[in-house]
């Protein structure tokens, strides 16, 4: 299609459509993006943190949890969220990542077709859940084996997560452990 | 309803039938109108898609209905092009954009005069750029889409429904109603410009996840389209690859059984015709599509007919691909038409060969789906009609291999078909998300969800609006719909017009907030209002209590008791 002189127009219009930094409303969501990697992005307002030392020095974590045993009775093999307790750690295996308060990343998966959720919270001595995601599971990324139902093959697997640049692999252990400053994220 | 097939007309007879051919058009743009400036070098893309493609098309269904030709073809022609397509505004646009180019051709016929073969040409651009004014105006009336319904209600062309802005459903805000107000208002848009209910449904980029087949089933579509990985990575695997559809797990609301059919796209069949290497398209009889004399001829010549005064496309081009470099041959009208019967004959050939042997291996018939985007013939690609002219032609008088359907003929002819879930996909690059999710465009999710969830609530919260906040909320909704077209998504990740698609969602989502602002304080500002439905016009039936009919409708009821489709 033709190029466009778009610029003359957007200097004539004189306003300012700049879209703000922050809403009012505290999130975390997951994308996902391909059969290894899970996009996410949050954001906590300031007055859903409580006063802690944690949050005094800023140690948010984003935990990823590796959904392989349904919670809560789902049935189905469908997944449920982690509820917001520490209850959820026993159950799932997960990984820890540093972040900050507003921001987003891309969370590789080292094995595609699994379903995930994610916590934001603060980490001192224990994990204090301040958001929960909504739960996504990658697509399969194979054509299924002959036995394998639609509903998924069930039972634990391996570490999952895989963070870094190409070629830097680190891989989060099962029982969740923070990961290292090697990350590749994406900012906002 | 869709027209009804006879099953021993046109040679539909099952046992007879080795395969089936089941192509796909879908027309696609995005709403781009911009009354408040005389001309906006954007909406070319409209001008140039009816010229090139739109009313081509139109001319070959005639001449195969004048010559008795039997034909059976599929087409989305989404909300946002049929609006565009149906407002005054931009068809008066139209109306003076061809005229102009009629305009030009003949200054172009003056000026070939001495040189026989460019004036030729130019001939060739001035009848050409005629007939599209005349047909236009004389033959459709102004109004392409009534003109394509005509041909569904004859029972040739069956056209399908899609998502109210072409919004990629995937990436919508997860647990609220985003994907079902698209499919809603697709639905709705579908009903008042053909006149019926649709039975298939385009998912924009063939953009897959669930539950999109559970809230596609609820709102009573027997089927979609899909990517190949769709139904090859399905689970339980599919027995018959992307050559049969498979039947989605979710039944229909009223319990008549298996919820909608998916027919995936056939990968051999595409390649053939998309690949910028392989593809017919390339070929270097072929019309080259850059080699323009917007930026061929003299500045000041051209000028008139250029927008914004920027050299540009005018549709007059002269050249063909001739080879890789940039050293091209002047175009040949009969070499270049000789090529496109030669391509169908090819690409018929090669049906019927993958027909024979996918035959032998399956149950019933093998059915090749082949989606295409509509712009393609035509406009990128200026013999496609032609060859999609001759290929329906040859179908029908060369060949008994090969019958062309559609996904609801199939339906109608097969009611016993594989259940299972169909994997997330798309047709994007990579066959997933990417293309609408990478560094480039990431950062519009937290604003349009935003978006979704301010609008969502309101829509919830506030009971006997008066008729000034009811305008207010639907243009915040029109607002919001139009910032979730994936074309802008798509346009930040290709690097092309970025900046017009930052602009777009950056303006929608701002007009967007401020008139919930407004609602919520009571402060609607009525000529700022007015402003915006007058530019932003899109759907003007549009109301935004569809939020709450969304919400409202469970998983477990449904509004439509369709026919089954799988026992």
């Amino acid at each position: 299609m033709s190029t466009s002189p778009f610029e003359h127009t957007l200097a004539s219009e004189g306003r300012s459509y700049a879209l703000p930094l922050t809403y009012d409303h505290s999130f975390l969501t997951l994308l996902p993006k391909d059969p290894h990697c899970v996009f996410a992005q949050w954001d906590i307002h300031e007055s859903h943190v409580p006063s802690t030392p944690a949050k005094e020095a800023g140690a948010f974590v984003l935990r990823m949890y590796d959904i392989h045993v349904p919670l809560n009775g789902a049935e189905n093999g469908e997944a449920s969220a982690p509820s917001d307790t520490n209850s959820a750690a026993d159950v799932q295996p997960f990984v820890d990542f540093p972040v900050s308060p507003r921001h987003s990343m891309y969370i590789r998966l080292t094995e595609p077709g699994r379903t995930v959720a994610a916590q934001l919270g603060l980490l001192d001595e224990e994990f204090i859940p301040l958001l929960t995601s909504n739960v996504v599971t990658t697509p399969p990324g194979r054509p299924a084996h002959a036995d394998e139902s639609w509903r998924g093959a069930a039972g634990a697997r391996g570490p999952m997560f895989q963070v870094g640049p190409a070629g830097a692999h680190w891989r989060g252990e099962s029982r969740g452990r923070a990961g290292s400053s090697d990350f590749a994220w994406s900012r906002t | 309803m869709v027209a009804d097939v006879n099953a021993t007309e046109g040679g539909l007879d099952v046992t007879e039938t080795t395969g089936y051919l089941s192509i796909i058009l879908h027309a696609h743009l995005p709403f781009i109108r911009h009354p408040e400036y005389d001309t906006f070098l954007e909406e070319n893309w409209l001008f140039e898609a009816i010229t090139d493609c739109y009313i081509p098309l139109l001319d070959v269904f005639a001449g195969l209905a004048r010559d008795n030709v039997p034909w059976r073809l599929t087409m989305s022609l989404t909300p946002p092009l049929a609006a565009m397509l149906t407002d005054d505004l931009l068809m008066d646009r139209y109306d003076k954009h061809i005229a102009a180019l009629v305009d030009l051709a003949e200054r172009e016929v003056e000026r070939t005069r001495s040189d026989p073969p460019l004036h030729r040409l130019a001939c060739m651009y001035r009848d050409r750029f005629a007939h599209s004014l005349h047909a236009f105006n004389d033959v459709h009336d102004r109004n392409l889409v009534a003109a394509f319904g005509r041909w569904q209600r004859a029972g040739q062309l069956e056209i399908i429904a899609s998502a109210a802005t072409h919004g990629y459903l995937p990436l919508m805000e997860p647990g609220l109603a985003g994907a079902a107000t698209q499919i809603d208002v697709g639905i709705e848009a579908y009903r008042r410009a053909f006149g019926q209910e649709p039975a298939g449904f385009w998912l924009p980029e063939c953009g897959f996840n669930p539950p999109l087949d559970s809230l596609l089933a609820d709102r009573g579509i027997r089927w979609f389209t899909s990517e190949s990985h769709a139904v090859l990575h399905a689970r339980p695997r599919p027995p018959h690859g992307v050559h049969a559809p498979i039947v989605c797990p979710r039944p229909f609301a009223n319990g008549a059984g298996s919820g909608p059919a998916v027919f995936p796209r056939d990968t051999e069949s595409s390649k053939q015709v998309w690949s910028a290497t392989e593809g017919y398209p390339g070929d270097y009889d072929y019309r080259d599509f850059y080699r323009d004399i917007g930026f061929d001829l003299d500045y000041d010549y051209v000028r008139p007919w250029l927008k914004a005064d920027v050299r540009g496309h005018t549709g007059v081009k002269y050249y063909r691909i001739t080879g890789p470099g940039a050293d091209k041959q002047l175009y040949e009208p009969e070499a270049a038409t000789a090529k496109a019967a030669l391509h169908a004959g090819n690409f018929m050939f090669n049906r019927e060969v993958q027909a024979r042997h996918l035959r032998g291996t399956m149950d019933r018939p093998p059915l090749i789906v082949a989606p295409y985007d509509a712009e393609l013939f035509g406009h990128w690609w200026f013999e496609g009609p032609q060859w999609l002219d001759f290929l329906i032609r040859k179908i029908a008088y060369d060949q008994t291999t090969l019958r062309l359907i559609t996904p609801s003929d199939y339906l109608a002819m097969h009611t016993q078909n594989h259940r299972a879930q169909p994997s997330p996909s798309s047709w994007g690059y990579g066959g997933y998300n990417e293309v609408w999710l990478n560094e480039s465009n990431d950062w519009i999710y937290r604003h349009l969800h935003a978006a979704e969830r301010t609008v969502h609530t309101l829509a919830m919260r506030i009971q006997n609006p008066t008729p000034l906040v009811r305008r207010a909320l639907t243009q915040a909704l029109r607002e919001l719909l139009l910032a979730q077209s994936s074309d802008w998504a798509f346009i930040m990740s290709a690097d092309t017009h970025v900046s017009y698609a930052v602009r777009r969602t950056e303006k929608h989502l701002t007009h967007c907030r401020e008139l919930c602002r407004q609602v919520e304080t009571d402060s609607v500002d009525e000529a700022g209002l007015a402003d915006l439905e007058s530019r932003h016009n899109i759907f003007p039936w549009l109301d935004y209590t569809v939020l709450r009919d969304v919400s409202a409708t469970s998983a477990t009821e449904g509004r439509h008791a369709p026919t089954p489709v799988s026992v």
